[in-house]
């Protein structure tokens, strides 16, 4: 803590009043508090990373698996498939973009909330006051009654009050776009749990319909095959609609564990920043599932 | 709890689907073959159905994210312009200190 002379008695005021400011509205957030908002952070950007890249490779995975039946069974015997002309059937640019954007927004957020938090100010805050004091100790008067020891001490007041209203803002900022973003992670939320549940949503269902009968022509394939290179070529189709199918049942499992984790998390988080008797537990269970996310994504890689 | 038309539709593409790669008569697979694309087809117009009506919410969900996004973004640059401020103060002193130099 500093000390302040009679002379530095203005400073010292400045400096009682930061505190009282501070500990009359609880200064800051604390290091518990800190971390929830770290970890909920982060798994947010995660999760709507990963799943905006994991709808990309869908749509990779339809345009492939839709020119492998093309190849295999010729023009489609439905024409509400996909065929020469509509590759991506299912999930058209349109379809992928819109939904792609609404997961990166919530990686964006997950992103900037992180940052918010993340302390990149006391740097700054201490470059910025001894250049303050630099420039008081430049002025005559000044010079004339402060010592060396007071400049110093003013230095390190200025420093503190900074941090303290720094933390203090932050603590403000944090709190007010947590509650007030409370309502619109919870829908998009909603919207995963149930546009990517793995037996009723769409994007399952959109999955099947380009996976099932590649699968059909290629088992058509096999059984017609006469030589070694016929069904490799069967077979290659069967990878591919494999690849694709633990995407559909795999990956999309863990995106709607994650999503419903998330919105726990999310019910935690206000209660953390409000301090009304929390669990950090919802918060960490959110993070073990987009993990888990991750790491599915990591390890089906189709060809 | 009785199944969508999405889930029914699914079911019966699954297990026509199990069939073909069951049977070993030809015939009989493309037969199956056949009504599987049919029933796929009608699969495929469900889901466009959904996704005509899911895509303006998603759309509505990234407009309120995006709008969080941009507060969270405002408080960050007001947090890091304290710092910047007491800079401002420091030139101001450079400054005036220049002024009364000049004025003596």
């Amino acid at each position: 803590m500093i000390t302040l002379t009679s002379r530095g008695s203005g400073w010292g005021g400045v400096f009682a009043l930061g505190l009282i400011l501070c500990f009359s509205t609880g200064c800051a957030l604390t290091a518990k508090q800190k971390a929830a908002v770290s970890q909920f952070s982060d798994s947010a950007a995660t999760l709507g990373d990963v799943t905006s890249s994991e709808l990309k490779a869908m749509r990779h995975g339809a345009v492939k698996m839709t020119i492998e039946r093309l190849l295999l069974g010729g023009k489609s015997k439905d024409p509400n498939l996909g065929d020469q002309t509509s590759l991506d059937r299912g999930f058209e640019l349109n379809r992928v973009e819109t939904v792609s954007a609404a997961t990166l927004a919530l990686a964006a957020y997950g992103k900037t909330l992180a940052s918010l938090v993340d302390d990149t100010q006391s740097a700054d805050l201490n470059v910025a006051s001894h250049e303050f004091v630099a420039s008081l100790g430049n002025v005559p008067e000044a010079k004339k009654q402060l010592t060396d020891e007071q400049l110093e001490a003013i230095g390190t007041a200025i420093q503190e009050v900074g941090t303290l209203w720094v933390d203090w803002k932050r603590k403000q900022a944090v709190t007010t776009i947590v509650k007030a973003s409370r309502q619109a992670v919870d829908h998009l939320c909603d919207l995963l749990i149930r546009d990517f549940d793995p037996k009723r949503g769409w994007v399952a269902l959109q999955l099947q319909v380009i996976e099932d009968p590649l699968i059909a022509e290629a088992t058509n394939a096999l059984y017609d095959g006469r030589t070694y290179n016929d069904r490799k070529i069967a077979l290659d189709a069967f990878r591919l609609a494999h690849g694709n199918k633990m995407r559909r049942t795999e990956v999309l499992t863990r995106v709607v564990d994650a999503a419903v984790a998330m919105k726990q998390a999310n019910g935690a988080l206000v209660r953390a920043v409000d301090q009304l008797g929390w669990s950090v537990q919802d918060i960490r269970s959110f993070a073990e599932r987009v993990r888990s996310l991750t790491n599915a994504a990591h390890i089906i890689v189709t060809e | 709890m009785a199944k969508s038309l999405g889930e029914e539709l699914s079911a019966a593409l699954s297990n026509i689907t199990a069939l073909i790669i069951k049977t070993e008569s030809k015939s009989e697979r493309s037969q199956l073959t056949r009504q599987q694309a049919k029933l796929a087809g009608q699969l495929q117009v469900f889901v466009d159905q959904v996704v005509d009506e899911a895509l303006p919410e998603y759309e509505e969900a990234t407009e309120a994210l995006k709008e969080a996004n941009t507060e969270a973004e405002a408080a960050k640059r007001k947090l890091d312009k304290v710092a910047s401020s007491i800079k401002k103060f420091a030139t101001a002193i450079d400054k005036l200190q220049s002024l009364a130099e000049m004025v003596s």
